[in-house]
């Protein structure tokens, strides 16, 4: 009999726990672009034909936003939207009858989205760093990175434009050490590419993406028109850099000499906290059975990154030895042009022209491994917690462990920020383990105001609850080991529960562990044995409370039925949390007769 | 000193110019000019060894700096 009312429970969520039931997840929009819509609430039981009049004078079409719309009122804008949104929205504020208007903000959710530029699709790099699910953690905002390179095409500026698909993207003031003047514009090519890779503007219907495109770019000009220049140059540029206020600096250039200089810059750079990342270098195809890694790579301090193609092999062109640290896409247009690194660039020979061109290049690789660390510190990594995360997250690839090519292997987003967030990405710890305790609380109100009673709790309870509300993130205290099995089973119990489905499938699909579906399935395959009520019931409270954290503040929906989808599936968890508990105390007071 | 060879481009980055010697050694070019920078040219380039110099191609190639350079 009991047993039977968990039991209409499950067969209540399954009915309703299908994901498809979802808005599908919809990328977060940048600042300063142009919302994807407008929500306007209107007062309760607003009809269509009265929203239908306010429409001309608004000039856009508004609907109801679900079946709720009419009981609610809310609305949300069809159609393009006018360049002056604030305006729209003052204007929309002021009419009577409307309770608020405001710019759809939407966050994905579920971890992985596609963002709307055009050419993203062509962007396996992306992809393979793992970056769609990572970019619902973070993007980047409030971190500067340094590109000491051949400039950027960040400004207009005589002959020089600012490539398309960089307007609109945050700079920080840079310097030009050719020719020692503030606009460090680039007349090359390489740079502009490379700042392309770190922050080119993301879903906003033009070309490609970047990897942390809320990131401050600082251009800094040390390559001349040919892509060379001198190691004093690049010396003074790593400290000019690291006192104005760059966080990470990257370096897609290299030679072959030790230089003291550069070496000393490196370490004022790592001493004020800066991350240093930079090239390994293209020699490989010259390379047999040995081979070297250029400087500033080489030296100590330095993040080196050598370079795969989209079959994630090295790059024929990599360079590889022992100061390789990590590797990530790089290209390999042996393969065809599609297989190198596609961003805007300038066309050089018409440096005011925007191109969308496929590099290839330990140079391309490397910003790569400077946006990912642009993204964890964002995170509220520090500079030695990003370094780490990057490094030990890195899937392991060649050798089995660290070897010559890979280094640690190729970075992987979605796992280095997990590292660093512990989880904590929707809503926050202590939030969580707060409403947690609340949930707890009502439960055992609830029980002693029943026959059975409450039951201890125990350590089971405990382990359960934390695996689902915040995952056992003291575990990467210990540091995780960087084995792939054990790396992952280690990372993903540091992970609350709920969000094992972006690591799992990514995409839509994560929304299944953010649901009452897990913990149900469990409970249905683990009632029968006793010894496992207790962690059954935990992980069942603990999801309870990541679903209203997540609901309560954590992110934004596009429409109320992901929000009602959280409360009812959190409702359903603790539903079944208090069963399962109800049912253990009864068991024992059976026992104890 | 003074090297006769051809140009080559390697597809690196936004293309990366190599000077290949006659005597099969290979040089990365430092400074000259666009006219020098042509896939297949062959040319006697007038330069100096540089070590420290870095660049976007980083091909392990020793660095020649060019004071002056004709077709060949």
């Amino acid at each position: 009999m009991r047993v039977a009312s968990v039991w209409v429970v499950l067969l209540a969520a399954v009915g309703c726990g299908r994901p498809a039931s979802l808005p599908p997840p919809v990328p977060a929009v940048p600042p300063g672009q142009t919302p994807l819509a407008i929500v306007v609430d209107l007062a309760d039981g607003t009809s269509k034909a009265e929203y239908d009049a306010l429409e001309a004078a608004w000039g856009v079409d508004v609907e109801f936003n679900s079946i709720e719309g009419p009981r609610y009122g809310v609305t949300l804008s069809r159609g393009a939207l006018p360049a002056d949104v604030d305006g729209l929205l003052a204007t929309i504020r002021a009419t009577p009858g409307v309770e608020a208007a405001e710019p759809l903000f939407l966050y994905s959710a579920f971890g992985a989205f596609e963002p709307n530029d055009p050419r993203f699709p062509e962007q396996w790099n992306l992809k393979m760093a793992n970056l769609p699910a990572a970019w619902s953690r973070a993007t980047g905002k409030g971190v500067v990175v340094a590109v000491i390179d051949t400039g950027v095409a960040y400004e207009d500026h005589g002959e020089f434009k600012v490539v398309e698909d960089l307007a609109g993207a945050s700079f920080a003031k840079g310097w030009n050490f050719v020719s020692d003047t503030e606009h460090a514009n680039d007349d090359q090519g390489h740079g502009t590419h490379v700042a392309g890779t770190i922050a080119q503007v993301t879903n906003n219907g033009k070309g490609v993406a970047g990897v942390a495109f809320d990131a401050t770019i600082m251009p800094v000009k040390v390559l001349d028109e040919f892509g060379s220049g001198t190691s004093a140059d690049i010396a003074d540029a790593i400290r000019w850099a690291a006192d104005h206020g760059a966080h990470v600096i990257n370096l897609s250039l290299g030679g072959g000499a030790r230089s003291e200089v550069m070496e000393s810059a490196v370490r004022h750079a790592r001493k004020k906290g800066v991350l240093v990342i930079a090239a390994t270098g293209n020699n490989g195809a010259r390379c047999a059975d040995s081979c070297t890694v250029s400087f500033p790579a080489a030296y100590d301090g330095v993040i080196g990154v050598s370079a795969v193609g989209p079959d994630g092999k090295l790059a024929p062109y990599s360079s590889w030895g022992k100061e390789v640290d990590v590797a990530a896409p790089g290209g390999d247009k042996s393969k065809g042009d599609a297989s190198g690194v596609l961003q805007a660039t300038i066309d050089p020979e018409h440096p005011g022209t925007t191109v969308y061109s496929h590099f290839q290049g330990t140079s391309m690789a490397t910003p790569h491994v400077a946006g990912l660390a642009a993204l964890l510190l964002s995170a509220g990594a520090s500079p030695e917690k990003a370094e780490r995360a990057l490094l030990e997250s890195a899937i392991d690839a060649g050798k089995a462990g660290w070897d010559d090519h890979y280094g640690n292997g190729v970075i992987d987003a979605s796992a280095a920020l997990a590292r660093v967030s512990g989880g904590a990405a929707i809503g926050g710890t202590v939030w969580r383990l707060g409403t947690m305790a609340v949930l707890v609380w009502m439960l055992l109100r609830r029980l002693r105001g029943m026959s059975s009673g409450a039951p201890s709790l125990g350590l089971g309870f405990a382990g359960g609850a934390l695996l689902g509300t915040v995952g056992l993130f003291f575990l990467g205290w210990f540091g995780l080991p960087s084995l792939p099995i054990a790396g992952r089973a280690f990372s993903a119990l540091a992970t609350p529960m709920p969000e094992w489905g972006n690591g799992l499938f990514g995409g839509r699909l994560a929304v299944v562990t953010l649901s009452a579906a897990v913990p149900m399935a469990l409970v249905f395959f683990g009632l029968p044995f006793y010894s496992l009520r207790r962690l059954l019931a935990g992980l069942s409270v603990g999801f309870s409370a990541f679903l209203v954290s997540a609901a309560w503040g954590g992110f934004s929906f596009a429409n109320i039925a992901g929000t009602a989808w959280l409360v009812l599936n959190a409702f359903l968890c603790w539903h079944m949390a208090k069963e399962v508990l109800r049912m253990t105390a009864e068991r024992e007071a059976k026992g104890a007769l | 000193m003074t090297v006769r060879g051809t140009i080559r481009k390697e597809d690196l980055g936004a293309g990366v110019f190599l000077l290949v010697a006659d005597d099969g050694k290979t040089y990365s070019i430092v400074g000259g000019d666009r006219a020098l920078r042509k896939h297949g040219q062959a040319v006697v380039v007038e330069g100096d060894l540089a070590d420290d110099v870095a660049d976007t191609g980083m091909t392990g190639a020793k660095a020649l700096r060019v004071r002056s350079w004709k077709a060949a």
